[in-house]
């Protein structure tokens, strides 16, 4: 008897709330869309992130062939192809950085590889002493790709690095250890975290979809602060501050910057770097009727990478010589983070925070 | 209580939440309630835990009840970041349990003879505690009688939608319909809940139905013990005979000697009033205020307004000197933490609270910039603030112009907010 009320009480309010439901609007949206979770985070693990820490390592894996090339042959044609590696990890680094999460983040990748502005004097006192552990937080800053920037062109860095072998060791040690960390973390992407990675679709914030979006947009926002703002003097009452460019020395630093915005773009599309389409955050966006929100952004993001690649000097004679051009690409930046941060997580429903809650 | 401090302890959020932060968000009029220093923190939670067994137990229950209450909200004043309808909730609860006579039977108290059992309790102690429920689902309802809502089904149709993936679910609870329906039947349920409890006739479809709401309210949305709260809670309206019956399959029943407590004094009738009008008043205090609640947040607190919208913001800060119109921009996250900082985006007293912050911060400070130093004497705060409101395009929520440190913190309309466009 109590079993049949309580269905008929749900029947009845049921239906009371459906034919409400029906009144007040003219047609409920009755549209079975296609977009997944998992096939967006299918598509990123397995054809963005994957390769793109595959491609870290072996960029990592080349340049020491041409740091060992060098050492055996101390010629200026085998330093530049030296520099050259470099620059290609660098940019690959600058390709996967978005992704500080799961593996990356258990192995401290961000701060082993990326930190920057190194620490000159730091890394002029370990090589004179030629004992150092490159493990301990007091190394950080003179460690990682971005020391090359000094390693490979301080001024005498050619004599240097051939004569002086403590010099070449000290890079060689560094090489080594990016290669050990880029390493784990592709093995650990590989061998178990993407299967975790694409099936973790929840809501609560420690699911896959939830720690992505969330790294993704702080990527986004470090990216505006280390590459832009602060040597902008954005943090320092607008005055500039030059010590903070990335890659002062060898000038690549718009180089890196696009590279970094450019994936950031193709993340957000879904895109393989070689142009290959796949589902991304535009889709979910398309999906949830927010097109116009999807195109803003894809404009912004292309008109910045433009800007980017339009500048034809460096940074620091760009600081020196047209500041607005910067602070006019610092406001589109800006602005757009609005758009990611706001408009986006909150049409889908993931919750901006790194921290599990109690809820309401 | 016991196993939802656990969790917040186990879960690492004392650290997290209570002493790591560098400022905290006190609320109006008890700013003055401040975290104990490092790891002391603990110590409230432990006597939480130690008090809430003390109560479930029915020991010493003349210090353990109000210590309950004490501690617990000592922690719920520190940061209004962590505000929860159900923390409220709890508050209230512990503090209605120090008057009443919860350890007089079936408690260690009796069992070791500091106070006899007791029979009959007046009747006011039962149906307080079933009065604060009514006020938690009827005013829940109440606040779900609006066209967001019952209309446009938000936000449940943002946060139903992302449970997409889920087996079997998950493409049901994307479709708008389901939105609608989910929407209307909690609207429904919350308004009459109550009353079918009352009724002794449906009173075991009602809790079935209780089961099944909050069960599902569990597995859908991030929202903690609460569904285990109201699921037990709810079980006051059953009638003193069906938990002695439920309490004898404990080998239990009322000592020979069991008395009857009379109490209806009038001052017990006067407080138990004043009690009842501000519970009844403090949820529609929002109506001494223009322009849209949910914008606003204008009387928001407080008021059972459950999983009610859902918000997201981002909030630009600057400092500014006086002098020389220098501005730094601020990196909230070097400040707050995560929650803090969510919070703060969308809340405008604690919009306010960060710009005080900032401004004591930055007030006769020093940058070191290139090896030169410049002083701050008297900054200007500012803040661009967009806000996006149930899913819709973001919108101004603070401009620029403002100098947030020079307006006050207190109860007035705070016409700084830019109006809310329906858009």
């Amino acid at each position: 008897m109590i079993k049949r009320n309580n269905f008929y009480f749900v029947l009845i309010l049921c239906l009371i709330s459906l034919s409400f439901s029906c009144d007040k609007k003219n047609k409920p949206n009755v549209v079975t869309s296609d977009f997944s979770k998992t096939e967006l985070l299918t598509n990123l693990g397995e054809n963005i992130i994957l390769p793109g820490y595959l491609n870290l390592k072996v960029s990592i894996e080349d340049f020491e062939t041409k740091h060992t090339s060098f050492i055996n042959a101390k010629t200026e044609a085998n330093f530049d192809s030296l520099k050259a590696s470099w620059k290609r990890t660098y940019i690959q680094w600058n390709k996967v950085s978005i992704f500080n999460f799961g593996p990356a983040l258990d192995f401290g990748l961000q701060a082993a590889l990326g930190t920057f502005p190194t620490d000159t004097s730091k890394i002029i006192s370990n090589i004179s002493s030629g004992s150092y552990n490159l493990s301990t937080s007091a190394n950080i800053p003179a460690i990682g790709i971005p020391a090359f920037d000094f390693l490979l062109y301080r001024a005498n860095a050619f004599t240097d690095y051939s004569s002086n072998t403590n010099y070449s060791d000290y890079a060689l040690a560094l090489i080594q250890k990016m290669k050990g960390e880029a390493s784990a973390v592709y093995n650990q992407w590989n061998s178990s975290y993407l299967a975790t990675f694409k099936t973790s679709t929840g809501t609560e914030s420690t699911s896959a979809f939830s720690i992505f979006i969330n790294s993704f947009i702080k990527s986004y926002e470090e990216t505006k602060w280390t590459k832009l703002g602060i040597p902008l003097g954005k943090q320092s009452l607008g005055i500039q501050q030059p010590i903070y460019i990335e890659t002062r020395l060898s000038q690549n630093s718009f180089d890196l910057f696009a590279a970094n915005m450019l994936a950031w773009k193709n993340v957000f599309n879904g895109d393989r770097e070689n142009g290959t389409q796949g589902i991304g955050l535009d889709d979910y966006l398309i999906d949830l009727d927010r097109s116009n929100l999807s195109n803003t952004i894809n404009s912004t993001l292309s008109s910045i990478v433009s800007d980017i690649n339009g500048f034809s000097t460096d940074f620091e004679t760009l600081l020196s010589t047209n500041e607005n051009s910067l602070n006019d690409l610092y406001t589109q930046i800006q602005n757009l983070t609005v758009s990611i941060k706001t408009d986006m997580t909150s049409v889908m429903g993931v919750l901006i925070t790194y921290q599990d809650n109690d809820g309401d | 209580m016991l196993l939802g401090t656990l969790r917040f302890i186990s879960k690492g959020w004392v650290n997290d939440l209570y002493i790591q932060p560098q400022t905290y968000f006190g609320y109006l009029g008890f700013e003055w309630v401040k975290p104990l220093p490092g790891s002391w923190m603990y110590l409230p939670f432990i006597l939480i835990l130690l008090c809430a067994l003390g109560v479930l137990l029915g020991y010493l229950y003349k210090y353990t009840a109000p210590l309950l209450f004490i501690s617990f909200s000592y922690i719920e004043l520190l940061d209004k970041s962590n505000y929860l309808n159900h923390y409220y909730f709890i508050s209230l609860i512990t503090f209605l349990l120090i008057f009443l006579p919860a350890n007089r039977s079936f408690s260690l108290d009796v069992y070791f003879k500091k106070c006899s059992d007791i029979r009959l309790v007046p009747t006011w102690t039962i149906d307080i505690l079933k009065f604060q429920l009514a006020i938690v689902y009827i005013f829940a309802g109440i606040a779900k009688l609006e066209s967001e809502w019952l209309i446009n089904a938000q936000p449940l149709k943002i946060w139903l939608q992302a449970h997409r993936d889920m087996p079997v679910f998950g493409s049901l609870l994307k479709q708008d319909w389901v939105a609608y329906l989910f929407s209307w039947f909690g609207c429904i349920y919350d308004l009459f809940i109550v009353f079918f409890l009352m009724n002794k006739r449906t009173r075991p479809v009602a809790y079935s139905l209780v089961i099944v709401f909050h069960f599902v309210t569990w597995f859908l949305l991030p929202i903690g013990i609460f569904p285990w709260v109201m699921i037990f809670s709810t079980l006051i309206f059953f009638s003193p005979s069906f938990h002695e019956k439920l309490l004898s399959k404990f080998n239990w029943k009322h000592k020979e000697e069991s008395i009857v407590l009379r109490s209806n004094h009038r001052l017990v009738v006067a407080l138990v009033s004043i009690y009842i009008v501000f519970q009844l008043f403090i949820p529609f205090r929002y109506l001494l205020y223009p322009g849209n609640l949910f914008w606003n947040e204008e009387g928001f607190r407080f008021s059972w307004r459950v999983m009610l919208m859902h918000k997201e913001g981002t909030a630009t800060f600057y400092v500014r000197d006086s002098i020389t119109k220098r501005e730094t921009q601020i990196r909230n996250s070097d400040y707050l933490n995560k929650t803090q900082e969510d919070q703060m985006a969308t809340q405008p007293d604690m919009i306010l609270q960060y710009a005080q912050f900032l401004k004591n911060k930055f007030k006769d400070s020093t940058f070191i910039i290139n090896n030169q130093t410049y002083k701050i004497d008297n900054p200007s705060i500012h803040a661009s603030i967009f806000v996006s409101l149930n899913g819709r395009p973001s919108q101004l929520f603070v401009d620029k112009n403002h100098d947030l440190s020079k307006i006050s913190y207190n109860l007035a309309h705070r016409n700084w907010i830019e109006p809310f466009a329906e858009k």
